[in-house]
């Protein structure tokens, strides 16, 4: 199979594991929208493909703040509780003052500071990211219990459901912002400086710093990022919900790091691209969507998502020849 | 006279991929002799040891321990038969009390249920910890104990395995000298045992002081051995020298121009009171021993440790630096002895590697200008050479020499006023080591301070205008290239200064 | 050239990970494939009559019956189940009632297909299930809320799109004006029940601790008002604290034995939300010597109703799930022959005793 294929392509040794390293997972992808596409005819609808945009927005926007800090070295186990905050937060200042604008960037802000002391706590102390975003997890969780008293506010708001509800062109908000985030996400990637240096810190830290990288405001700025993309991320879920919730979000972690490892993204730090995590999180929309669409019941996407990772994992490893 | 001898070894050689670290080497150690080993840094004493204790096996040879054919697979395996290394860097489970410590592995369990009898281990140390004059109890924590008892312990503990050849790599590098002197009673105890001591150091007063015999190592050979009765520090300086010189270093001279960098009286761990000055176009070489403190002096003056004491001047202003970038901001670039850990992102791309600390020329608004970027890139790897499947392979794929290019390119390109190189053509193949040599000249004429810090004598002879010699921290001499020239200093002038004479 | 092995396997895993997974559902499909093949001809030429005339298709066959309720058009009646989970004790029961019940209408040619689908107790992916429904062609929607908050977007969507849901079990803040129709339990009469319970058990009053659902719950804040209705009324009773615990047995133990330690043998009952919950309770204060304790919960669950019949716990109340969604489902041909259904169903809570244990096990 694969020697043809380097045939055909004529590719020499080198370009092709180049080219398997490069688009590896994208053909996994390739593969199974075209197993769905034969298997389902519902797949094959722009209904569907509308659904699973929207429906992968959100660990989308997630995945693509928190492939910053893997890339850097890190690892964000806070995403689901700042959720929960994002939330909370936009019902007390959306019903006591009913500005829309406002309660976004006062909940945005919010999950960008705690991204902030996530990202110094573990830059500045020399902690285990692990650790540390395990316990402000629970930090920020309680928080949004304590500001909202345990209850969950529904929210009346019509032009706040807009953010999650609305469409253009048939294709929902969510999606846009979805597609703007991650433009964004590529440019910082690839394109600055900062990139640049999220991936000299997760790639070698001890280089990054004798090559004049700041390795402190580098891996704080990578928690910042996943902050505010998880702030996002939470103003969406808020308003597809129409409701404030404390106890929402719970292992949304685990999907958004699925998608970056799925992407190709090592989790040694210093390994990852944009498009690929773009392509993690489109496959597990897939596995998600495509499932449901043939009835498989969802013990077995638990398990297809676990045995995905670890293949992805595998993939990495084998590409980059790493023990 | 051949029944006294309890360890030899015959025609040892290794290779480490193209590199001979030892050829046809033989070692004989007598029972209840304190034996030297000495030599330069690479000399083979430590490979030879490492395939004694069993961390790596011989190519060739045989190794003879009391009468029988020896071989060990691994240091468990030595010290069952006999044999235990003492390390120089100390390496103790911290957790663990010190009657635990000595017992490691050789726990003492209760009949038939096999949990731990800790009374029994216990009592056993006490025993033996009081044989040995210990001041500390056996349950005390090993991280509460000094360096030198930490030491005491693990002699203390080959000794309880019933070691009969005791191995000690520079035993005294981190002792007081009231230390050193209760580690020199111990060694006569055990010597009046019948234990024998492998002792290596570069103290030749301790040596003379302790030893009875020594075997001197040359560039991975056994030059000979001698007893330490009659044997003079100039006959054994001339045993150690005399590598021979291979290459012609391409040395040019340039002229040589104001003061660029200037150190007064700097301080830190490892090294004290070092003051010197670097000009425009002049390669300063640096030489000394492993651990005399020259690594250390650079790695502050990058800002990658903390200085204690000094001021640092650059084109006549003082500068502060705290950090690598601060020295990167003022035009001082180092490329490091370990380029795996501070030189390279190995799975990331030539291209940035090279970028890296060059990135802020490049960026336009927040964007890179990436089409610039790899312009630049394939210029200055064209320029030094860099021999790749292109400037996206990683840096892995690439061998040792052009990942030592790499890490040069990166810093040519931020134009440093200043070029550290700490030993910079380690484990570089022949050919690519001419041409660093070559481009270090090139460098230098451009009007560059170099600063080369290198452990082959040759190669500092051979590229230095200046060279400052280390001995323990601090500088112990400075010879100029008209004095090597001249042959009024020889290798054994230099070895004889960094092993601390005059 | 061993790297492309590796690579393959890797390739190879994925894949028998998807055919694996494919398997593991098409056992659950293939009954509804053959039904709708013999389905799919009778259904089909009515399909074409739309569902704004729902007068029209009232005649009693199942064909006409299903052609009325046709929404989009696709020619298939097919009912999305969006579950609220597939892992507790309790819906997994009730899911099992639906599934059987479904089955029945599908055999019947009521409907032609019915797609279950797992909410994971997560209002967000209950929205993203329901968009899959729609995708699929789903007609009719049965909702079992993970949030009263959350889960009220759903309700939205489908009068938007003009396909009736029928709310089970728990309500969403919006029921009362979008849902079909709504089939649950009245939560504060399950609350009443247990304070009533709790007063006919120790007549002359005392102390009693509460350990709530999740916070914010409808089923929480419903039996919460119940309790409090009866016993913030009778003066003989002091309530002396009130957690949650998430409905989460091993969190109510917790409560639980601190406070045994604060107020010892003065504690006389403590009231849960959930009998997995009160079980879990009931069994530590037997272990301590306080089997005379009072502990008690909703839902009926096996391992309550097991200790009631042992006597080890004295009472549970029945929350009938399957009665629930067995009403429900009853409802379905109804709504697709356009005829008007209440807008509301209450299945009446069941106290369980030593007495009638054995009816429920």
């Amino acid at each position: 199979m694969e020697k043809k294929e380097k045939k055909i392509l004529g590719m020499t040794q080198d370009e092709f594991r180049l080219f398997r390293k490069r688009y590896g997972i994208a053909m996994v992808m390739v593969a199974m929208i075209i197993i769905l596409s034969i298997v389902s005819p519902t797949f094959r609808t722009a209904g569907n493909v509308v659904s699973i945009a929207l429906q992968v927005s959100i660990n989308g926007i997630l995945a693509l703040g928190v492939v910053f800090v893997i890339t850097a070295g890190g690892i964000d186990l806070s995403i689901g509780s700042m959720l929960a905050l994002t939330s909370v937060i936009i019902g007390l200042v959306l019903n006591a003052t009913g500005s829309i604008p406002l309660a976004c960037i006062v909940s945005v802000a919010a999950t960008t500071f705690c991204g902030f002391v996530n990202g110094a706590l573990i830059a500045k102390f020399n902690m285990f990211p692990f650790v540390v975003t395990l316990s402000t997890q629970l930090v920020i969780r309680g928080l949004g219990y304590v500001l909202s008293g345990g209850y969950s506010m529904s929210l009346a708001n019509a032009d706040f459901k807009m953010i999650g509800a609305g469409k253009l062109a048939g294709i929902p908000y969510p999606v846009f912002i979805w597609l703007a985030v991650a433009v964004m996400a590529y440019l910082l990637m690839h394109w600055t400086k900062f990139g640049r240096y999220i991936y000299a810190v997760g790639g070698n830290i001890n280089a990054a710093e004798a090559s004049g990288v700041d390795v402190f405001w580098t891996r704080t700025k990578s928690f910042v990022i996943s902050g505010f993309c998880t702030g996002v991320a939470g103003i969406i879920m808020t308003s597809r919900i129409s409701a404030a919730q404390p106890n929402i979000g719970v292992g949304y972690e685990t999907d958004a790091i699925a998608a970056c490892v799925i992407g190709g993204t090592s989790f040694a730090g210093g390994i990852a691209t944009i498009p690929g995590t773009m392509i993690g999180i489109v496959i597990i929309g897939l596995i998600y969507n495509g499932m449901n669409l043939l009835g498989i019941s969802s013990y077995w996407q638990t398990i297809t998502k676990g045995l995905l990772i670890i293949g992805a994992v595998m993939l990495d490893m084998f590409t980059n020849k790493r023990k | 006279m051949e029944n006294s001898y309890i360890l030899e070894c015959e025609g040892i050689s290794k290779a480490f991929g193209g590199t001979q670290a030892l050829a046809d080497v033989e070692l004989h150690i007598k029972k209840g002799e304190v034996h030297a080993l000495l030599g330069e840094n690479g000399a083979g004493k430590s490979t030879l040891m490492k395939i004694i204790i069993g961390l790596y096996k011989a190519d060739q040879g045989s190794i003879t321990f009391e009468g029988k054919p020896y071989s060990a697979r691994g240091p468990a395996d030595a010290m069952a038969a006999g044999i235990s290394m003492i390390h120089q860097e100390l390496n103790p489970e911290p957790y663990l009390t010190i009657a635990e410590s000595i017992f490691l592995n050789r726990e003492d369990v209760k009949k038939g249920i096999h949990f731990l009898d800790k009374k029994k281990t216990n009592e056993r140390a006490e025993k033996i910890l009081r044989e040995f004059d210990f001041p500390k109890g056996a349950r005390t924590m090993m991280e509460d104990l000094t360096l030198a008892q930490m030491q005491m312990v693990e002699i203390i503990k080959a000794v309880s395995c019933d070691s009969r050849v005791i191995i000690m790599d520079e035993p005294t590098s981190s002792l007081d000298s009231e230390e050193t002197e209760h580690l020199f009673g111990t060694i006569r105890g055990l010597k009046e045992k019948g234990v024998a001591i492998i002792y290596i150091s570069h103290r030749m007063e301790e040596i003379f002081e302790i030893c009875d015999r020594v075997s001197v190592f040359r560039d991975g050979r056994y030059v000979g051995s001698r007893e330490m009765e009659g044997v003079t520090t100039k006959e054994l300086i001339s045993m150690m020298v005399g590598r021979t010189v291979e290459n012609v270093f391409p040395k040019q001279e340039c002229p040589i121009g104001d003061v660029v960098f200037r150190v007064e009286h700097l301080s830190g761990k490892g090294f004290e009171d070092i003051s010197f000055e670097v000009r425009a176009g002049e390669i300063l070489g640096i030489s000394g021993l492993v651990g005399s403190g020259r690594s250390e002096t650079m790695r502050a003056i990058f800002g990658l440790d903390p200085l204690t004491g000094g001021k640092i001047y650059l084109e006549g202003k003082e500068i502060v630096i705290k950090s690598a970038r601060d020295a990167i901001a003022k035009g001082i670039a180092m490329v490091n002895e370990d380029r795996k850990t501070y030189g390279l992102c190995l799975f990331r791309s030539l291209r940035e590697n090279i970028s890296l600390p060059n990135l802020k020329r490049k960026q336009k608004r927040f964007i890179l200008n990436q089409r610039r970027e790899k312009e630049e890139v394939l210029e200055v790897s064209k320029k030094l050479t860099v021999k790749a499947a292109g400037i996206e392979a990683d840096a892995y794929s690439l061998s040792g020499g052009n990942q030592q290019k790499v890490v040069l390119s990166k810093w040519i390109m931020a134009e440093p006023k200043v070029l550290i190189l700490d030993e910079p053509t380690r484990g570089v193949d022949v050919g690519a080591k001419s041409e660093i040599h070559t481009l270090m000249c090139r460098f230098a004429a451009q009007g560059m301070a170099i600063i080369m810090i290198s452990s082959e004598l040759p190669e500092v002879m051979g590229m230095s205008d200046r060279i400052l010699i280390y001995h323990e921290g601090r500088l112990n001499g400075e010879v100029s290239r008209r004095e090597i020239l001249s042959g009024g200093v020889t290798q054994e002038v230099i070895l004889a200064k960094e092993f601390g004479g005059k | 050239m061993r790297n492309r092995k590796k690579l393959t396997a890797v390739l190879l895993t994925a894949m028998m990970a998807l055919s694996l997974a494919a398997c593991g559902g098409g056992k659950e499909e293939t009954t509804a494939p053959e039904t709708k093949a013999a389905q799919e001809s009778k259904a089909e030429e009515p399909a074409q009559t739309k569902a704004e005339e729902p007068a029209k298709t009232e005649a009693e066959e199942p064909s006409g019956a299903a052609a009325g309720g046709d929404v989009n058009g696709d020619g298939k009646i097919i009912v999305g189940y969006i579950a609220k989970n597939t892992v507790d004790a309790f819906h997994a029961t009730l899911n099992k009632t639906a599934e059987e019940k479904l089955d029945a209408l599908v055999s019947a040619g009521t409907i032609d297909e019915w797609k279950m689908l797992d909410g994971q107790s997560d209002p967000i992916i209950q929205c993203n299930l329901l968009e899959d429904a729609l995708n699929m062609g789903c007609d009719l929607i049965v909702l079992l809320p993970a949030e009263a908050a959350g889960s009220a977007p759903i309700l939205d969507r489908c009068n938007e799109e003009g396909i009736p849901c029928l709310v089970v079990n728990s309500m969403t803040d919006n029921t009362e004006e979008l849902a079909t129709a709504f089939v649950g339990s009245d939560d504060v009469q399950a609350g009443e029940m247990m304070a009533e319970f709790v007063q006919s058990a120790f007549p002359e009053g005392g102390k009693y601790a509460h350990v709530q659902g999740v916070i914010g719950n409808s089923a929480q804040i419903q039996r919460s008002e119940g309790i409090h209705n009866v016993l913030d009324a009778d003066e003989g009773w002091e309530m002396m604290d009130e957690q949650s615990g998430e409905w989460q047995a091993e969190k109510a133990v917790r409560f639980a034995e601190d406070w045994l330690g604060r107020w010892g043998d003065e504690l006389l009952a403590i009231i849960c939300e959930d009998d997995g919950s009160s079980a879990a309770v009931q069994t530590t204060m037997n272990s301590k010597g306080r089997t005379d304790m009072v502990c008690i919960g909703v839902n009926g669950e096996a391992a309550a109703l097991d200790m009631i019949s042992k006597g080890e716990m004295q009472a549970t109340i029945y929350q009938d799930g399957a009665g629930q969604v067995g009403k429900a489902v009853e409802l379905i041909p109804d709504i697709l022959a356009g005829k008007s259904v209440e807008k509301s169903y209450m299945i009446d809570f069941v106290l369980i005793t030593k007495d009638n244990v054995d009816q429920y096990k």
